[in-house]
């Protein structure tokens, strides 16, 4: 079956034009990832949750997005993906099976952590690094694909 | 063990019980054997159903385990291909009705399951717990795909990534379950199978029981049968043979005579009959007894069949045998089996430690001139028997004209000496006894019988028939007070001796006659002498000596008569105080000649001297005799050299006129 699935993805995957040009570093990433944290101490998660949010916002370049979890694995912000918003994703797992939500929320205070997710731009299944910075019972997350 | 009796022949009460049993034994027990084979067949029955059933269970627990499979893997499916459509960019109803056909075959798997744990055979061995944790894993995973389907292919296409492990998980378990459960069914049929097999072993055995219980009803049956067959034989041979020798009897031989007689008419062949007895059988059993008597039977009965080499013996009571030769040349081989006979029975008997001498006496008849039935073929046997007793014993006679005639005449005088005392036949004559030196001091009274056409019949012939047929008993009355009569009425008060019979011992009151006799006849009980014979001591003594004692008691002396012929034991004169012994005539005749018969008168006499007994010494026919005698010391003397037996007129001068008084009375009328 996870042949079939990897089959399907691979399919999927091939159709879509790669666009490596600008692609974000784990640097930028991680960069992101820390200004957002700040903006989220201070200006709370309300206002902070919106600007992430915002697609023409200043927490979105390319490839690279910011999206962060509560402590449980629920998404209260997604900058990439607007579906998992309120979803717990604490179960889902990467391609190999890989439980990157919940080596996430396990981080006290920052940390990477690297799992395969699909490039919202070049629309390609990459390895991706994140940077992981929890903010009180918020975990700001922000990655880059690892393409080409 | 021969039979000694009916009962023997016959089935007990007990033995009938007994025989019950064990015809009732074998059916009881094939009943009880039928019904263990129809417990058994319902046990196996039970056994074989329920492993059915169980097996029919863990069937249908497989079969529910598969249905999950399968739904499983169609929910999966489905969801998959919800999320390739979605990612396709299909239109959405039909994405949706994919997602909804996936959730219906997860519900049908969810209810496979539930009805998988819900049959009883699945057991702690079977993973259904694991398998239901894998697939709730699954199941939140598969929903948390479906909510992302219409939204976020990629973000379901992970979750279905992530659910497609514990999809797997699910299905791995499902598999073990399948797998426990077809093991288990394995185990189920393989028990099942045993159990089958066992039971129709014990079945197999319980019938193989039961077909032998059948052959032992069968077999008891059949031997209840043969018993009664073989009571039946045995009271078949018990009329046709003797209780106690097992020899064929009497019915038997008159049969085998019967066949013997009308083949050898047809053949014109001779055969043989033997009458046997055993000499001084009755001494036996009175010395004895009745036990060692009948001991002594079978013991003889066994000799005489070794001796018969094949003649066919039968007994006809008491010591009475008879064997038939139906084969043969008869004379020559009568003689030669008679001589194997003498020769069987010339070793003693040896019974409880008794040492018994026992000779047979023969009688033979040859058929068919010894007769002209069977009947007086026997007969005529028996008289050549009496013939050979009357000989001396221990020999055979072979029957002849003559002593078919004697015998016949010896009936008819028997038939007459009913008559002698009524017609008057009967008579006395009197034979004096006188002392040494000749003196007559008495007369022994010795009776005649005048046959009317016969004419006179000395006594040593028609006494035995006397006694025979018991005639003896009112004749000895007869001469008693006949002697008494006349004894009373001679002037010379001589002494009178009567001969007792030993019939008149053991029939009616002999001491009462006695007195009678002396009381009717006024005869002096002092002048009364009363010989008996050894005779009359042989049996029951003590009744003897009883009797003896109340005639002597009467004043009446007794004398032992004969002396010295038969037993001559010295404890019957140690027993009783006999007045006088009598020495027998035979040894007197002889004393001259004979050294040994002389020696017997010298012994008598000392002996006699000895207990202080007069002895009388009978049949002193000469001069010489008497002057023996005279020199032995004998006291008397009696014979034809002192006087023969006479009429008593004929002595009337002795015994004075009274006598010769009522003798010319007698005379003139």
């Amino acid at each position: 079956m996870a042949r079939i699935l990897t089959a399907i993805l691979l399919m999927w995957l091939t159709f879509v034009p790669a666009q490596h040009a600008l692609a974000a570093t784990p640097e930028q990433a991680k960069a992101m990832a820390e200004r957002a944290a700040v903006y989220l101490k201070k200006y709370g998660p309300e206002k902070t949750f919106a600007a992430i949010e915002d697609s023409l916002g200043q927490f979105r370049d390319h490839d690279l997005y910011v999206f962060v979890h509560d402590t449980t694995g629920l998404v209260v912000a997604h900058g990439g993906y607007a579906t998992l918003k309120g979803k717990n994703t604490i179960g889902l797992t990467d391609i190999d099976g890989k439980p990157f939500v919940k080596e996430i929320v396990s981080i006290k205070d920052t940390g990477w952590v690297n799992y395969k997710w699909q490039n919202p731009v070049s629309k390609g299944l990459e390895e991706k690094l994140v940077y992981v910075i929890r903010v009180g019972p918020y975990l700001v997350c922000s990655g880059a694909y690892k393409s080409g | 063990m021969r039979p000694t009796s009916i009962s023997d022949y016959m089935m007990t009460p007990l033995s009938k019980i007994s025989i019950a049993w064990r015809a009732l034994l074998p059916p009881v027990l094939l009943a009880v054997v039928m019904v263990g084979v129809v417990v058994l067949f319902s046990i196996t029955y039970r056994t074989i159903e329920r492993g059915n059933t169980l097996s029919m269970r863990t069937g249908l627990a497989i079969e529910q385990a598969l249905h999950f499979v399968d739904e499983l893997h169609l929910g999966h499916t489905a969801l998959y291909r919800a999320v390739s459509l979605q990612s396709q960019g299909v239109e959405h109803r039909i994405v949706s009705d994919k997602v909804a056909a996936a959730f219906t075959a997860l519900d049908k798997a969810a209810r496979a399951l539930d009805m998988l744990a819900s049959i009883d055979v699945v057991a702690d061995d079977v993973p259904v717990q694991a398998t239901r944790a894998a697939f709730e894993a699954y199941l939140t995973s598969a929903k948390e795909a479906a909510n992302f389907v219409e939204t976020d292919a990629f973000v379901a296409a992970m979750y279905l990534n992530g659910a497609d492990r514990k999809f797997l998980d699910a299905q791995a378990n499902a598999s073990a379950i399948g797998a426990a459960l077809a093991a288990r069914r394995e185990r189920i049929d393989k028990d099942a199978a045993a159990a089958l097999a066992s039971a129709l072993t014990r079945i197999g055995t319980a019938t193989a029981i039961g077909i032998l219980l059948s052959l032992a009803v069968a077999t008891s049956f059949a031997r209840i049968v043969t018993a009664q067959t073989s009571a039946v034989a045995r009271i078949a041979h018990m009329a046709h043979h003797d209780a106690l020798t097992g020899l064929p009897n009497r019915t038997t031989f008159n049969e085998n005579l019967v066949s013997v007689f009308e083949s050898t008419q047809v053949s014109g062949k001779e055969f043989a009959v033997l009458c046997l007895d055993l000499d001084r059988f009755k001494e036996i059993n009175d010395v004895f007894g009745h036990r060692i008597g009948d001991v002594l039977l079978c013991r003889a009965s066994e000799r005489l069949i070794s001796a018969a080499q094949g003649a066919f013996v039968a007994r006809l009571g008491g010591d009475e045998f008879v064997l038939v030769v139906s084969e043969g040349r008869q004379l020559a081989d009568t003689e030669a089996l008679a001589h194997r006979i003498f020769t069987a029975f010339a070793d003693e008997f040896e019974i409880d430690g008794h040492r018994i001498r026992t000779g047979v006496s023969i009688g033979v008849a040859v058929g068919p001139n010894d007769g002209t039935d069977p009947a007086t073929i026997v007969g005529n046997a028996d008289a050549a028997l009496y013939r050979a007793k009357a000989d001396g014993r221990g020999t055979i006679r072979f029957f002849e004209a003559e002593m078919d005639r004697q015998l016949r005449e010896k009936r008819a005088l028997q038939q007459d000496l009913h008559m002698a005392i009524s017609g008057q036949q009967l008579l006395l004559h009197y034979q004096p006894l006188a002392t040494i030196a000749g003196e007559i001091i008495g007369f022994e009274a010795l009776v005649r019988w005048r046959h009317p056409a016969r004419g006179l019949i000395p006594p040593a012939v028609f006494i035995p028939l006397a006694e025979e047929n018991g005639a003896i008993i009112a004749i000895g009355e007869w001469i008693l007070r006949e002697a008494c009569r006349e004894a009373a009425s001679w002037t010379q008060k001589l002494n009178l001796s009567v001969n007792l019979s030993p019939v008149q011992f053991l029939q009616g009151d002999l001491p009462r006659l006695v007195h009678a006799a002396l009381l009717e006849s006024g005869l002096a009980a002092n002048r009364l002498e009363l010989e008996v014979t050894e005779g009359v001591l042989i049996g029951d003594h003590n009744r003897t000596f009883s009797i003896l004692r109340r005639i002597k008691a009467l004043g009446v002396r007794i004398a032992m008569d004969d002396f010295g012929t038969g037993y001559s034991s010295l404890s019957y004169l140690h027993s009783f105080p006999f007045d006088k012994i009598k020495i027998d005539r035979a040894f007197v005749s002889d004393a001259e000649r004979n050294a040994q018969s002389a020696a017997i008168i010298r012994a008598v006499l000392g002996l006699a001297r000895g207990l202080h007994l007069p002895v009388v010494a009978e049949g002193v026919e000469t001069v010489e005799q008497l002057a023996f005698l005279a020199r032995e010391d004998c006291d008397e003397v009696q014979g034809y050299l002192i006087g023969r037996p006479c009429p008593i007129s004929d002595y009337a001068g002795i015994v004075g006129h009274g006598a010769e008084t009522r003798h010319e009375i007698a005379m003139v009328s």
